[in-house]
């Protein structure tokens, strides 16, 4: 019983993280995706800064919205309660990190005001309880840790792709965003192969 | 529990997240960076969706500059996509009869 | 005075429109215009929400400028967005259900949308209520114009038929949908699904920046030209005076 669960789990999360992936499928957070350059260090930190915060906003909100907002039928208020919720968690996570690790905030800090209105973190919060397609409680974690690290893992190859690319010549109109966007329907096509696996 | 509890737990959380939300906004805007953290640079082209003001990296991004890093976007000058043939600017007329 | 003030009103509402377009001028919103533009019917009912939710959030947030101190501007815009965008959710979710199924979470991502909020701190907050207004308004036509052109290529080239109907029920023909068949129609079938999909529409809007980048470079290389035709001139102009004063100073040390 516990063994096809956690079959299950493990399926959703690659189905999270590959399949329905949340830059080149669901197209959450494309707004900073497009312009990453060629520093891999710098994609990389804004990933696990991603990853934390997707994964702890999505603890908290879901019970908020279960045990709290539906029993009270305010279900309309959700989207204000997840803001508040984001932007506090941020906030204080920026607070600690500000105070005591120089080293984190020179890697995390200065990506976490940016993620606070970043579409992927209040797309995947949303997403757990959206009416009529609601996810239980371990599908939804799923869901938020398939998400970040199928972000995390998009930003990384882009911006290594991007290193490649700054050494080949494009064509004019198309340095800059335009060939960014034709390698990232590169990229989705390649994941495209990989739909129907655990579907 | 019945249905007026649930509602007054729901506006209470609310209310208290405000409250930290508010109080640990106007920290994080006190606390001082750490040092030797002052002179770090975002990367341009994350940062450059984000239109935050309060960011303290905001102006390097959304000042009128004239070059730009690779990689990123130039940013575009006012231009007009509409159809695909009208698009030209008018050229200045005056320049050149007044050099002779 | 006036005509001073109305041509600051008139630049306010054309800006957004084409000259900035907040989409393909300044790259900003782009998730929904990904997302959305996999039918002509859902950008277009995307378009005109996210116009409404502009629209209001800049004037209330232009109304209010000198209550908001400055250090809880960002919060406070976003509750404000926030609020509009909860309304425009209930009220979507009651009257054009289809519409709100098929937006799916994109209808409350517009509390987070980068145009939105950016107009917000770059305009609503340092100028009047009716120019701000006609700024949402212009903002939100060029923000749906783009849409529209995105999502009129997907539509087509992805399944081949425009069909309106089945998100505002007021378009249907005798119940039915209205289907226009293009690329697609009895007996032949010329569609091209790779733009249904979600590559597709990274490639439709990277050609769209594409051919928007040789526009804006055509004009460029013009006004560079222009610009060293007239420097060419100039010098030529400082050469011949120079050689004009060396030939009056040589004959008046012959004299």
């Amino acid at each position: 019983m516990f063994y096809t669960y956690f079959v299950a789990f493990m399926l959703a999360l690659v189905s999270y993280t590959l399949i329905d992936n949340v830059l080149l499928s669901r197209f959450y957070g494309i707004c900073s995706f497009i312009g990453v350059g060629n520093k891999v260090k710098s994609a990389v930190s804004m990933g696990v800064a991603v990853v934390f915060v997707i994964v702890f906003s999505a603890l908290i909100c879901y019970p908020i919205y279960h045990f709290v907002l539906m029993p009270a039928g305010l279900e309309f208020l959700d989207t204000v309660v997840y803001i508040l919720v984001i932007a506090s968690l941020v906030q204080i996570v920026g607070l600690f990190i500000k105070k005591y690790s120089p080293a984190l905030y020179k890697s995390l800090g200065i990506y976490l005001p940016l993620i606070t209105t970043n579409c992927a973190v209040l797309g995947v919060v949303q997403e757990n309880t959206f009416p009529g397609k609601m996810l239980d409680f371990p599908m939804s974690m799923a869901n938020a840790f398939g998400t970040s690290l199928g972000y995390l893992l998009m930003i990384f190859v882009f911006a290594c792709i991007r290193t490649r690319l700054d050494t080949y010549s494009t064509p004019r109109a198309f340095k800059g965003i335009p060939i960014a966007l034709l390698t990232a329907a590169v990229m989705a096509m390649a994941l495209m192969g990989l739909s129907g696996i655990g579907a | 529990m019945d249905q007026t509890g649930y509602v007054l737990l729901a506006i209470g959380i609310i209310v208290l997240l405000a409250v930290v939300a508010i109080v640990s906004y106007v920290l994080y805007q006190k606390t001082p960076v750490p040092k030797g953290c002052e002179n770090l640079e975002p990367d341009p082209g994350i940062c450059g969706a984000c239109l935050k003001s309060g960011c303290p990296f905001y102006p390097q991004y959304h000042a009128p500059k004239v070059g730009a890093d690779s990689g990123v976007d130039e940013p575009k000058k006012p231009s007009a996509p509409g159809d695909k043939v009208a698009g030209v600017a008018p050229s200045k007329p005056d320049d050149k009869g007044d050099a002779k | 005075m006036d005509q001073i003030k109305r041509s600051q009103h008139h630049n306010s509402l054309v800006a957004g429109i084409i000259r900035e377009n907040p989409l393909f001028v300044t790259v900003l919103g782009t998730c929904p215009a990904l997302a959305i533009t996999k039918s002509l019917e859902a950008a277009v009912g995307m378009g005109i929400l996210f116009t409404f939710v502009l629209i209001c959030s800049n004037v209330l947030i232009s109304a209010l400028r000198k209550l908001i101190p400055e250090e809880v501007e960002t919060p406070a815009y976003i509750v404000v967005v926030a609020t509009f965008v909860t309304v425009v959710k209930m009220v979507t979710e009651a009257f054009v259900p289809a519409l709100f199924d098929s937006l799916g979470v994109f209808l409350s991502l517009l509390v987070v949308n980068c145009i939105v909020l950016g107009r917000a701190e770059a305009f609503a907050n340092k100028n009047g209520v009716y120019d701000s207004f006609l700024d949402g308004v212009g903002n939100g036509l060029g923000y749906t114009l783009a849409l529209i052109v995105i999502a009129f290529v997907r539509e087509i080239l992805g399944t081949g038929v425009l069909s309106f109907g089945s998100i505002f029920p007021f378009l249907k023909v005798n119940g039915a949908n209205v289907t226009l068949p293009i690329l697609k129609g009895n007996g032949y079938d010329y569609s091209i699904s790779l733009f249904a999909e979600p590559a597709g529409a990274f490639i439709v809007f990277g050609i769209m920046m594409a051919i928007i980048a040789v526009i804006a470079n055509r004009k460029k290389d013009k006004e560079a030209a222009v610009k060293r035709a007239a420097a060419i001139a100039a010098a030529q102009k400082a050469a011949a005076e120079k050689a004009r004063q060396q030939t009056a100073a040589v004959e008046g040390g012959a004299h």
